[in-house]
């Protein structure tokens, strides 16, 4: 991809991904000063990165795009990665919690980060990945609208995005003020996630009409 | 250049002689000060803990004498019959040392394997030797070199990670909840031993808010007062449970003090807000099913016995890495000093041909007297270019060899054939 954003694959999209991701990381380990997690997140991104060179990029004729469409996608990428992260982060923190609980710990459990660390760094994730999202499906509609003259298609992607937005900001909520925080508040973290992955996968390839890739 | 050790530690001597052999800083710098006055050693370093007394040096007559007149003085310094010290004192001779050193400072010779404090006391015992002038080129790159291990041995082994304490294992699993605890707060209940050196801990690791609760209001007040806590009363227990992040229970009671139920309550009204409980007491005090609680950590003393018994051995199984870092620095170390060596060797040898060579021009130039001084300075001068020829060749194939145990080899080879040991000053 060496020309601006990469919309015109699933592959450079991936690949984007994998980047997203990383660079996420990089600003939650500088905020929360917690490095012990690196190596779970770097797997990810190396799968990423392979699945994206599976296939060579065959260069097609791209209709005429503008900025907004460039900063849609990029921002709606940026919030997948995030909500990746989130994943990843609340993954680990079911696992720790699970040798905590067990009264096991052994092997690396003593270099794992904190049962609170992980819960924060996956918070923040999350709101890095709803405000992209919030950005980016704004800057959607904006698209959406001077190409066919009205915001609102009624697209399934448009319906899960919103869903998506709902459903991580309700995580937030719970993970800091309810009694389902912790281990719970977790879970849900991974089943939004799944979300993700539908809008990602089935939703694009199968049901909406305007997003193939991503 | 030789390096000699003289020292008792845990391991060779009681505590009673390890007390009366400690070196106060003061005492420190009297027998650094003396050993060079007296010419014993060029350079010292004493280095003094509760386990270990220890004089580090670089000797100047041959080590065996050194080693002799040393333990002479580290008797008479300390006051001690000099029979008293036979049996609980170890020696070591250069490589002995350089290991022996690398190995404190990694915490493979404290009686805690792998504790970290003994790296600290090294750095200190350096630093203070340092500033009194004591220390030379040679022990300055060992003690360097040792704590460079020490670090090393710290961030890429797991020797010092896992706690080996109950009281230090209970702390250790609050950060692995917790994070830092500043801004966390725990609750006592009880007196113990064990219970105590968690307070310690805690409050070490800057606990933001210490709370004390016991069945006698007054030996409450007594360890509110010495905790610098604040004293709940024992009625108002349960509501008291709504806050701290942390409770550590030692109360010596035949039933539970912290039942399911009231757990349960506390949990509910903390709105599910972690609690790790620390159950200290046998018979155990908190209700083992409380443990199953959403959001509750429970560990009894078996379970904080059983992770520390797994860390020991988790640490003792790390020594084999260590000793590879050890041996890669030992390597460095020799290298180095084997450097160092080579020049030492060539001006000796230097210094031999040069004696050698005038001794020789005046025997044989002594009887001709037809020989003027312009030609004597002549004959001199290519004399002395002859045996320079003669050496290059030898000195550039020195300084070429790379693998150390060849180098040392060659180095003895050169000071044994031309006899430079004799004839040193």
């Amino acid at each position: 991809m060496l020309h601006g954003v990469p919309y015109e694959d699933l592959w450079g999209s991936l690949s984007f991904f994998g980047w997203m991701v990383g660079l996420i990381y990089l600003g939650l380990e500088l905020v929360h000063r917690g490095r012990s997690v690196g190596p779970f997140v770097l797997p990810f991104v190396i799968i990423l990165f392979s699945i994206s060179h599976i296939r060579d990029v065959s260069p097609h004729p791209t209709p005429a795009r503008g900025t907004i469409f460039a900063l849609h996608i990029t921002l709606s990428i940026l919030a997948y990665s995030a909500f990746a992260l989130a994943a990843v982060l609340s993954a680990i923190y079911l696992l720790q919690n699970r040798l905590l609980r067990r009264r096991k710990p052994g092997g690396t459990f003593w270099r794992f980060p904190a049962l609170d660390v992980l819960e924060r760094m996956s918070r923040s994730s999350a709101l890095v990945g709803i405000l992209a999202l919030v950005a980016g499906t704004v800057s959607g509609f904006i698209w959406a609208n001077r190409l066919h003259g009205h915001y609102w298609n009624g697209d399934p992607k448009e319906i899960i995005s919103l869903l998506m937005l709902v459903c991580y900001a309700t995580y937030l909520l719970v993970s800091r003020q309810t009694a389902w925080r912790g281990a719970r508040a977790a879970m849900f973290c991974m089943f939004n996630f799944a979300l993700v992955l539908f809008s990602y996968s089935i939703v694009n390839i199968y049901l909406s009409r305007y997003h193939r890739f991503y | 250049m030789e390096i000699v050790l003289l020292g008792v530690n845990h391991r060779t001597a009681s505590v009673e002689l390890r007390e009366r052999v400690a070196f106060s800083p003061e005492k420190a710098r009297r027998a650094a000060a003396e050993l060079r006055s007296r010419g014993v050693l060029s350079e010292t370093l004493v280095l003094s803990t509760c386990n270990r007394s220890e004089v580090y040096g670089v000797p100047t007559e041959t080590p065996l004498e050194t080693m002799a007149e040393l333990e002479r003085y580290f008797a008479a310094l300390h006051e001690l019959d000099p029979a008293l010290l036979t049996g609980n004192l170890y020696r070591h001779r250069d490589a002995g040392v350089v290991r022996h050193v690398f190995r404190v400072a990694a915490g493979l010779d404290s009686m805690l394997l792998g504790e970290a404090e003994i790296l600290g006391q090294v750095r200190d015992a350096y630093q203070a030797a340092l500033e009194f002038g004591a220390t030379g080129p040679v022990l300055n790159r060992m003690f360097q070199a040792a704590l460079e291990v020490g670090k090393r041995v710290r961030a890429e082994t797991e020797i010092g990670t896992r706690p080996v304490s109950v009281a230090f294992a209970g702390v250790k699993l609050a950060e692995q909840i917790f994070g830092k605890l500043a801004k966390h707060s725990a609750l006592i209940l009880g007196a113990g031993t064990v219970g105590e050196q968690v307070v310690e801990h805690l409050s070490d690791r800057g606990i933001a808010r210490l709370m004390v609760a016991n069945r006698s209001m007054e030996r409450a007040r007594e360890m509110a007062a010495r905790w610098n806590a604040e004293v709940v009363a024992w009625s108002d227990l349960e509501s008291a449970l709504c806050e701290p992040d942390m409770v550590v229970s030692s109360v010596g009671a035949e039933e539970a003090v912290l039942a399911r139920p009231m757990v349960e309550r506390a949990m509910a009204a903390r709105g599910n807000r972690a609690l790790f409980l620390i159950d200290l007491g046998v018979p155990r005090n908190i209700s083992a099913d409380a443990g199953a609680l959403y959001n509750v950590y429970l560990y009894n003393v078996d379970d904080l016995s059983e992770i520390v018994e797994n860390n020991k051995r988790a640490r003792a199984s790390e020594i084999p890495r260590v000793e590879e870092l050890i041996d890669e620095h030992i390597l460095k170390f020799q290298t180095w000093q084997s450097g160092v060596e080579i020049t030492a060797v060539l001006r000796d040898l230097r210094e031999k041909m040069a004696r050698e060579r005038e001794g020789f021009l005046r025997e044989r130039l002594a009887s001709a007297e037809n020989i003027s001084a312009a030609e004597r300075e002549r004959i001199s001068r290519l004399a002395e270019e002859l045996l320079e020829r003669v050496v290059v060749n030898p000195v550039a194939r020195l300084r070429g060899v790379h693998e150390l145990r060849q180098r040392l080899a060659d180095l003895e080879a050169v000071r044994r054939l031309f006899g430079l040991d004799q004839e040193k000053p």
